[in-house]
């Protein structure tokens, strides 16, 4: 400024300046009475009106204007501590997708197998998008820390336990194997059962019981909230499709499930690793019996024609027109699970096609 | 255009305001045609919003959630309720109950395993399994035994103790500490357990806290075996089927402590909700980063437990983990962890030395979710012990002294042996 004073500016003072632009442009409305003013011209000068003071106010409070855009910055773009975040609500249901099943060193994934996982992945995709749920894809590739005897295929309960940390805020988790196919993505788990559990669930294996299970045990109190879903297939428990609500019951369960001196007794006969241990914590644990729900098999994991080969004729167990989910359970023993994906995959496009979409 | 008889009488088609013709008679219905379309979006929207589909659809499904069955005692589906808070078997059937020998009391059979049909296996059962479906003939049945003779009367009360459960009329007064004790009829006299159950019920009422006693042998079916109750260590897995049985026929009781037949509550007047329970008086003497295993395992419980979260309370030897006093919250993580705690598959386990000591060790040094629910208190506050024969480095922080709230004799082996320590401390107290 000490400078410009040198200079015979004939303005020096802002209200001058601001003065004369008034004048400027009064004149050249009155010279140019026919101007219509364009739309283009309007926004504009509705955008200066919004711009204009909010420079004006960058300029006067430089210091307090930097610090404001890097608090901005920081709370939009990043996840530090101490500063509040904007956050948008986390999701009521995360569905948790196990990939890589058995993959790692061991063996090359075959261009099938690569197929079946992006199909897989790409439908529970679209179904969160949907809906509005989490997804998080888990890596189940053999880890050192369960190649012992025992700890095969315990990494279900980990993960599990993992995604509970990853999403603090999430009430239900959906476990789902790599050989599932949403068919209906229509469906919300809400109006599907989650909102009407009572109705859809039965908790008693009086009516079906393929193990024998006992179906009393002291102390059982069925009053008790609903914490974890599952269904039954010919085989028993089917951890394949199932949910998990947290609470310190589930966290509980979870810490507990393996247990090295159970398992130093059992692991002979759980030959189903968890899928075993839970079965036999539900028989003789009230507490874990009255916490668990179950589901009929088909409302969340159909299967195709080739699992339960045994219980053929049994209808209760194969996937019909419009169900929900399939679960290709075991077809990786002897089956085509590409096959079996490609055609349900089509079958499901099929239903889901709309009469207008007559292009498609 | 120009009519003849006009001349300049020029006027406007239509009049400003008042005009020669009337208005049609729907002009002001425009007004009310807009509200017409107002009051249809509005209708859309209220429709939108209570969704009658859903109202429809409910309509369809049932409107009664599925009936299951109640919680039931360990081994039948009645209860017989009782009114007073203080729960016992009767102790003066003391000698009658000797007389008989367990073997009268249970249900002694051999099976053989589908699986394994070369292994015979034996099974216990109690004598409610041969109760009558109907139960109003049951009771005649059992009334008109009980009038025969003493010891059918003993027998069935023996039997149904299981089934008594704490109902009053209202939970106004509902005592919050349940004293749990299972006794043995063939360890004590009749005298010396009257003095044990006695002790209890002073000090519950001292406080208006509840009481429940049951004896060893009823629990031979959960054990399934009766070499258990021979063995000292084994036979105190009774203490946590017991503590189960407590938690179900006080529902709504606060705290459940399980203190063991070979003791007495030495000061009735401490209130032990004020003296360790309340999350002020438990902060303090919680034992933090204590090892499980003393002096030095490698596992510890945690630094920062909160008071607040706590649910299960005991006290350590100096090399292990004592259950002849322990502390349970009435919660559903305090009812899991007990039951979790006597699984079936480690009473069998062959592992564990001190029965449900060892398991709790177990469960503490592999379950951190239990571990962050537990707390280890001095010995002093619910175990103190009779300065037994066995040399301790630190007596003053594990024998009783005069003014402690209680004692307990864990030591001692034979039952007179044990009543001479109980005639000792009654003297004491009294």
């Amino acid at each position: 400024m000490a400078s410009n004073k040198g200079f015979a500016l004939p303005f020096t003072h802002l209200n001058d300046l601001e003065k004369t632009d008034a004048m400027n442009a009064e004149y050249s409305k009155t010279f140019k009475p026919n101007k219509k003013s364009s739309w283009s011209a309007s926004v504009s000068s509705i955008i200066q009106q919004f711009v204009r003071p909010l420079t004006e106010f960058a300029l006067k409070y430089k210091k307090l204007s930097i610090v404001l855009l890097t608090l901005a910055c920081l709370s939009l773009l990043t996840s530090i501590p101490f500063v509040p975040h904007w956050r948008t609500a986390s999701p009521k249901v995360v569905i948790i997708l196990a990939a890589n099943e058995g993959g790692g060193v061991l063996k090359w994934k075959s261009p099938q197998e690569w197929s079946v996982e992006r199909s897989s992945i790409a439908n529970k995709k679209h179904y969160a998008k949907v809906h509005g749920y989490g997804l998080t894809i888990k890596d189940m590739t053999i880890k050192k820390r369960y190649s012992h005897e025992w700890r095969e295929s315990w990494e279900k309960v980990d993960i599990m336990k993992q995604t509970m940390r990853q999403f603090p805020e999430t009430e239900w988790f959906w476990w789902l194997d790599l050989h599932t196919y949403i068919m209906e993505p229509h469906i919300s788990l809400e109006e599907h059962f989650l909102d009407i559990l009572d109705n859809t669930t039965y908790r008693t294996l009086d009516t079906f019981n393929p193990l024998n299970l006992p179906t009393d045990i002291p102390y059982t109190d069925y009053q008790q909230e609903i914490d974890m879903i599952i269904t039954q297939d010919c085989g028993g428990f089917n951890l394949g499709s199932f949910l998990m609500r947290r609470s310190s019951w589930s966290e509980m369960l979870l810490d507990i499930w393996w247990d090295p001196a159970m398992y130093e007794q059992m692991h002979m006969q759980w030959e189903h690793k968890e899928q075993d241990a839970l079965e036999t914590l539900y028989s003789t644990q009230a507490w874990i019996r009255e916490k668990v729900g179950f589901l009929p098999l088909r409302k969340i994991n159909a299967f195709p024609p080739g699992a339960c080969s045994d219980k053929a004729d049994d209808p209760q167990y194969f996937y019909h027109d419009h169900d929900f989910v399939i679960n290709m359970a075991g077809c990786e023993w002897g089956r085509d699970c590409w096959g079996e994906m490609e055609h349900y995959k089509a079958l499901s496009k099929k239903f889901q096609k709309r009469w207008w979409k007559f292009w498609a | 255009m120009f009519s003849s008889n006009s001349g300049n009488n020029f006027r406007p088609r239509y009049g400003k305001g008042k005009g020669f013709l009337p208005l049609p008679a729907t002009f002001n219905r425009i007004q009310q045609k807009q509200n017409i379309t107002y009051t249809i979006i509005g209708v859309i929207l209220l429709w939108f919003f209570f969704n009658p589909f859903s109202l429809l659809g409910g309509l369809f499904r049932s409107h009664h959630p599925p009936q299951y069955p109640a919680g039931h005692p360990f081994t039948s589906n009645r209860v017989i309720e009782h009114s007073s808070p203080y729960i016992f078997p009767r102790i003066e059937d003391t000698q009658l109950l000797k007389e008989l020998t367990v073997h009268k009391l249970i249900k002694e059979f051999k099976v053989r395993d589908a699986n394994f049909p070369e292994i015979e296996k034996n099974l216990i059962r109690s004598l409610n399994t041969l109760d009558d479906p109907d139960p109003v003939l049951q009771k005649e049945k059992e009334d008109d035994e009980n009038k025969r003779s003493e010891l059918l009367l003993a027998k069935n009360s023996f039997k149904n103790q299981d089934k008594v459960v704490f109902r009053p009329k209202n939970n106004r007064n509902y005592p919050e500490v349940i004293i749990v004790t299972a006794v043995d009829f063939e360890k004590y006299s009749q005298l010396a357990l009257t003095k044990i159950v006695q002790n209890r019920v002073d000090y519950a009422h001292e406080h208006s806290y509840g009481v429940y006693v049951r004896w060893y042998q009823e629990f031979l079916p959960a054990l399934n075996s009766l070499s258990y109750l021979e063995s000292k260590e084994k036979s105190k897995w009774v203490r946590l089927f017991c503590m189960r049985a407590a938690m179900f026929a006080f529902p709504h009781a606060k705290w459940f402590w399980y203190f063991d037949q070979d003791g007495l509550v030495m000061d009735l007047n401490v209130d032990i909700q004020q003296y360790m329970l309340n999350a002020e008086s438990l902060n303090p003497i919680m034992q933090r980063e204590q090892a499980i295993i003393p002096p030095d395992g490698a596992i510890k419980t945690y630094k920062n437990t909160k008071a607040e979260s706590v649910k299960l309370i005991f006290t350590q030897s100096e090399s292990k983990i004592e259950t002849h006093s322990f502390i349970i919250k009435n919660d559903h993580v305090g009812k899991s962890i007990m039951e979790f705690w006597c699984d079936n598959l480690y009473l069998t386990y062959p592992n564990f030395p001190f029965g449900p000591d060892s398991a709790l060790t177990h469960i503490l040094q592999w379950h951190p979710f239990i571990l962050s629910k537990a707390s280890i208190v001095p010995p002093k506050t619910i175990a103190s012990q009779h300065a037994g024969v066995v040399k301790q480095e630190k007596p003053e922080v594990y024998n009783y002294k005069d003014g402690d709230f209680v004692v307990q004799w864990a030591d001692c082996v034979l039952g007179v042996e044990c009543e001479k320590f109980l005639e000792t401390y009654t003297k004491k107290s009294s």
